[in-house]
């Protein structure tokens, strides 16, 4: 089964070789031949998103949809019971016999509160995949990793991997014609 | 089935025909015996299957505009429907003939104070003219959008003529909006039924393409439809669409809400007196909800068929929201309205059809040629 990195532990990552490219496509062409290859406990760093990545490392994160859908939902039940306090309850105020509870006036902000609890929700569920409250990654440990914030693109591969060997792994990741690689302290 | 093998085997344009056949008899037998309600339904069937011509040209237009992948697998479809225009200004012949058998202004109400004084616009001649302006118009963009093939065998209008297209459009189809569906209530009045009416009519064409092309399409048509961008490109429009339409009518009917006049909350009385009632809200559920629900999870675009599943489930939802925009203005008297709106309804929707997939299948032939000329 595939793993990805928001599903694998972060100590995965120690012991890891991690080839360099220069170029976005030399980084997605580098994925399909690792999965082609048979490695499932890869990740890719890049600068910016790249067209094709996710689609190479098969990345399905479809739960992510749900996070955003329950956020929207609860958004807007707490949309309407909002208003429907402030304006049923707390301060009740007679608009020209309209009734207290006026949904129709309410559905327009609910729905604004329920996108923005939907955007919340899928905000907050990134950052705890990306393990927000932990500030430090294995591969921080490489010195030009730093890169990977600027303009270099890094394909890691995890000795977890079955199918991960020492020599074997550093052989396969040269025969892709990476700028240099590179192995995770342990 | 499919639309390259319609001109030799056209059992689905046959049947079409047929069943305009008995609708139209139907219909015939219903205004021999009380014309206003075989013309009601007609109103009603033109007013909800023409936004699927005036949409496509809306669709046209606006893409030799913005460009994008969607285009190229439905045009073909988008052009056939511009096609039927023309069978469109028939079909409202008997409605600018015979205004008074459905129009207040024309008929009845025309006594009446509030309405005398709008008689400047709403007056037979003036409504008659506009139609016939409004068609001259669309079918004069419909001969620019069809456009001239150029070297890579692309049809499309230049930018310029097209922009000024897209303006014209716009404002014609706000104004027929007006005066085929809201004058049905010369009290009724919101200045945001025109903009509903366009938007409805650029989702009707889509919701009507996208199924064409995956069921009835050739099969390079639905190699094309089923590209993975043409896929989002086709399901980001459509709840764009569906979107528009929740949000412009929900501030239609909250503002007429707020505002709490009688003359404007008459308007959506009647159209939730009796069984009209369950029309809204099948509407909101299964025009509003449940179709921007699936084109947004990643299961509704996974493939051409389920984005085509989809799209019908709007498109039917679509006429009937547009049927329920104008019959209910109408008070139901005899068993025999039901039967009139339900022939006529079989009538054009099902003779607009057959005419629509000969001229596709027309299309289709041209284009082959076309490829066998230059290649």
């Amino acid at each position: 089964m595939m793993r990805t990195e928001a599903t694998m532990k972060a100590e995965e990552w120690q012991g890891a070789l991690v080839a360099e490219f220069a170029e976005p496509d030399a980084l997605v062409t580098a994925l399909r031949r690792a999965r082609e290859a048979g490695y499932s406990r890869i990740d890719a760093f890049t600068p910016f998103p790249v067209e094709g990545a996710a689609e190479a490392l098969d990345l399905r994160e479809g739960w992510l949809v749900w996070v955003a859908t329950g956020g929207f939902l609860a958004g807007g039940a707490l949309g309407y019971l909002m208003q429907w306090y402030l304006n049923g309850v707390n301060y009740p105020i007679n608009v020209g016999g309209r009734p207290l509870a006026a949904w129709p006036a309410f559905t327009l902000p609910a729905f604004e509160i329920a996108v923005l609890f939907a955007v919340f929700a899928a905000i907050a569920a990134m950052l705890y995949v990306d393990r927000l409250p932990r500030l430090n990654h294995p591969l921080f440990e490489l010195e030009r990793f730093g890169l990977v914030s600027r303009d270099r693109f890094f394909l890691a591969i995890a000795p977890t991997d079955p199918r991960f060997e020492a020599e074997g792994t550093r052989a396969f990741l040269a025969g892709l014609g990476p700028a240099r690689i590179d192995q995770v302290p342990r | 089935m499919n639309v390259s093998s319609l001109h030799e085997a056209p059992p689905l344009v046959v049947h079409a025909a047929i069943a305009a056949a008995l609708g139209l008899a139907g219909l015939v037998a219903v205004a021999l015996a009380e014309p206003a309600f075989a013309l009601q339904g007609w109103l009603a069937a033109a007013f909800a299957l023409s936004a699927v011509p005036i949409g496509a040209l809306g669709l046209l237009l606006m893409h030799a505009l913005t460009g994008g992948p969607w285009q190229r697998p439905l045009a073909p479809i988008l052009r056939a429907c511009c096609g039927t225009l023309p069978l469109f200004a028939l079909a409202f012949l008997p409605v600018i003939l015979f205004p008074s058998l459905l129009y207040p202004w024309a008929g009845s109400g025309a006594d009446d104070p509030a309405i005398a004084a709008k008689a400047g616009y709403l007056n037979p001649v003036f409504f008659a003219l506009r139609t016939v302006v409004y068609f001259a118009i669309w079918i004069a963009l419909a001969v620019l959008a069809a456009g001239r093939a150029d070297a890579g065998g692309a049809r499309q209008p230049g930018t310029l003529a097209a922009g000024i297209g897209v303006i014209l459009y716009a404002t014609t189809v706000s104004f027929a909006a007006i005066d085929w569906a809201m004058s049905l209530d010369p009290r009724f009045s919101s200045s945001a039924f025109g903009m509903l009416v366009g938007i409805c009519a650029l989702l009707a064409a889509l919701s009507f393409a996208i199924p064409a092309a995956a069921w009835l399409g050739s099969p390079a048509m639905r190699a094309a439809a089923d590209d993975a961008k043409v896929r989002a490109a086709l399901a980001g429009l459509l709840a764009t669409g569906v979107l528009l339409w929740a949000y412009v009518s929900f501030m239609q009917y909250l503002v007429v809400w707020s505002g709490d006049l009688p003359e404007e909350a008459a308007w959506y009385l009647d159209r939730v007196a009796g069984g009209w009632m369950v029309v809204p809200w099948a509407v909101g559920l299964l025009l509003g909800v449940l179709p921007v629900a699936a084109l947004c999870l990643p299961a509704g675009r996974r493939s051409l068929q389920r984005l085509a599943a989809i799209a019908a489930l709007i498109f039917v939802m679509r006429v009937i929201e547009a049927v329920w925009l104008v019959l209910p203005s109408f008070p139901l008297e005899s068993w025999l309205q039901p039967a009139a709106w339900a022939a006529a309804m079989l009538a054009l929707g099902a003779g607009t059809f057959a005419a629509l997939l000969w001229l596709w299948a027309l299309g289709f032939r041209r284009g082959q040629q076309e490829v066998t000329q230059h290649g």
